[in-house]
């Protein structure tokens, strides 16, 4: 878990970090979603958050699909990776 | 025995392995592309290839329409039908509607196209019908594929590493490129960044340096030999003014990590409904905002407004930017119609660099109005910081375009 999360830097995919650490990709998407649990990672909402309608209309295409999904390092997560390069 | 989280999760894989009976996973073509369009030694030069032929699509469409058939139709039927049919030429209403005309030898005399007789139903029509709307159509067209077929994921994280230079992450290509339609639905997209330092500068960045369809529609056509060195010049900017924003600027920029989706057949109806939305949305949102910039900047010009504040800052102009102080008015009238500015711009006789400071300016320079308050929608006090990062940069960088023209001998 340590492993991943001191992975995860700017254009990191997560195909990438399971090549690396040559583990399935399925078992590091249960690993993501523990740290997600845990406060280490937070999923980014790519779906744009507008109040009206004609905006969102606008907008629509700013999400890209429904099988898109980001990570965020929470605070807890940086702090932890700090630690483990230190 | 009790496991600690490490263990659990070594034996959560181990099981796995040992128990998951796997099959052989054949590399098919569609893989070998997404590896080829992620990684950045092969990545790049797709990238570029991708965004060059964008261009050249973008370009060759709205020119084709515009000075192939909207140019024709508006100067020669248009424009002479309104001419002759609406009443009090010479007049107020006339000038503000119509054509502003000019003067030549004392006597009063009509303009011979669009561009230049600056009235609401005569350049405001031509510019958002003639110019705007091919550019945005085919712009947001072939945007749509890009994202239905699955590559602005791939854009994304290859630009990742350099957009975090400027405290921004590979997302941030999504309102930047969809500002290069609009800056309105690209203001409203950077609500998918997460820290308010990163759509602060987001937003910031996007209204001093990203031209919309309107503005490259117009360069396109009145400057097309120097949208190269225009471009590049908003790109550095883009990139030296984010990389201060993002020293100065307290608040954190999260590193990322993205699971990037295959490659998509795109649906023709979802490209369909994406395009159709964003143009409705264009013309419902933005084009009253155009439409009443242009009727503004029409009663400024009939009450000297334009030409008293043209006279004042001409010196600025000329001794800070190097510009010609003709070009003083078209500037300030920028404030509410840059792409009409544009046009205004084009027939002051100045050489070509002093040329593309002047447009660079005018991009620059302010927010259209549709923008401005779309920023005002996200927050008084994001727009205000924005506004005076927005003063402070056009007076740096403007300053520091004609300091390289200088010691390049051009300017």
């Amino acid at each position: 878990m340590e492993e991943v999360l001191s992975r995860i830097e700017n254009g990191t995919t997560i195909d990438t970090i399971a090549g690396e650490l040559a583990m399935n990709r399925s078992t590091l998407l249960a690993m993501i979603e523990f740290l997600v649990d845990e406060g280490y990672l937070e999923r980014v909402e790519m779906r744009c958050s507008c109040s009206t309608r004609d905006l969102c209309e606008q907008c629509r295409g700013t999400d890209t699909g429904s099988e898109m999904a980001v990570y965020a390092l929470t605070p807890k997560g940086a702090g932890m990776v700090e630690r483990l390069k230190s | 025995m009790k496991l600690g989280v490490e263990e659990r999760w070594d034996l959560i894989d181990r099981i796995s392995k040992e128990t998951v009976t796997f099959g052989v996973y054949r590399h098919t073509l569609k893989d070998a592309i997404g590896e080829l369009t992620i990684k950045p030694m092969t990545g790049i030069p797709v990238a570029i290839a991708i965004l060059y032929g964008f261009w050249s699509v973008f370009g060759s469409f709205a020119g084709f329409f515009t000075d192939g058939f909207f140019v024709r139709l508006f100067d020669a039927y248009w424009l002479p039908w309104l001419q002759a049919v609406f009443p009090g030429e010479g007049g107020w209403l006339y000038a503000i509607m119509v054509d502003a005309g000019g003067i030549e030898s004392g006597e009063f005399v009509l303009s011979s196209n669009c561009l230049e007789s600056f009235g609401v139903l005569t350049s405001g029509l031509f510019v958002a019908i003639g110019v705007v709307l091919p550019a945005i159509l085919i712009f947001y067209l072939m945007l749509a594929i890009l994202e239905d077929i699955g590559y602005m994921p791939r854009l994304a994280v290859l630009i990742d590493t350099m957009l975090h230079k400027i405290g921004l992450h590979g997302y941030a290509i999504v309102p930047t490129i969809l500002s290069l339609g609009c800056n309105v639905p690209g203001v409203t997209a950077t609500r998918i960044l997460e820290t308010k330092k990163q759509r602060f500068i987001m937003m910031t960045l996007l209204a001093i340096f990203i031209p919309c369809g309107a503005q490259i529609g117009i360069m396109q056509d009145v400057v097309p030999d120097l949208m190269g060195w225009i471009l590049l010049y908003l790109i550095i900017g883009y990139f030296i003014f984010g990389y201060i924003l993002n020293k100065v600027i307290p608040g954190r920029a999260p590193e990322f990590l993205i699971d990037v989706p295959p490659y998509r057949r795109p649906m023709l109806s979802n490209i369909g409904k994406k395009v159709l939305g964003r143009v409705k949305g264009f013309f419902m949102v933005a084009l009253p905002f155009v439409m009443l910039g242009c009727a503004i900047v029409g009663v400024f010009y009939q009450l000297g407004v334009i030409r008293f504040l043209g006279d004042l800052l001409a010196p600025i102009f000329v001794g800070w930017f190097g510009v010609p102080a003709e070009t003083a008015g078209p500037l300030v009238a920028a404030f509410l119609r840059k792409d009409l500015a544009v046009a205004q711009l084009s027939v002051i006789e100045m050489t070509k660099y002093q040329m593309i400071t002047a447009v660079v300016l005018v991009s620059i320079y302010f927010p259209c109005v549709a923008t401005f308050v779309m920023m005002l929608k996200e927050g008084l006090k994001e727009l205000i910081g924005a506004l005076a990062v927005l003063a402070v940069t056009v007076f740096l960088y403007g300053g520091l375009i004609h300091l390289i023209g200088k010691l390049l001998g051009v300017a």
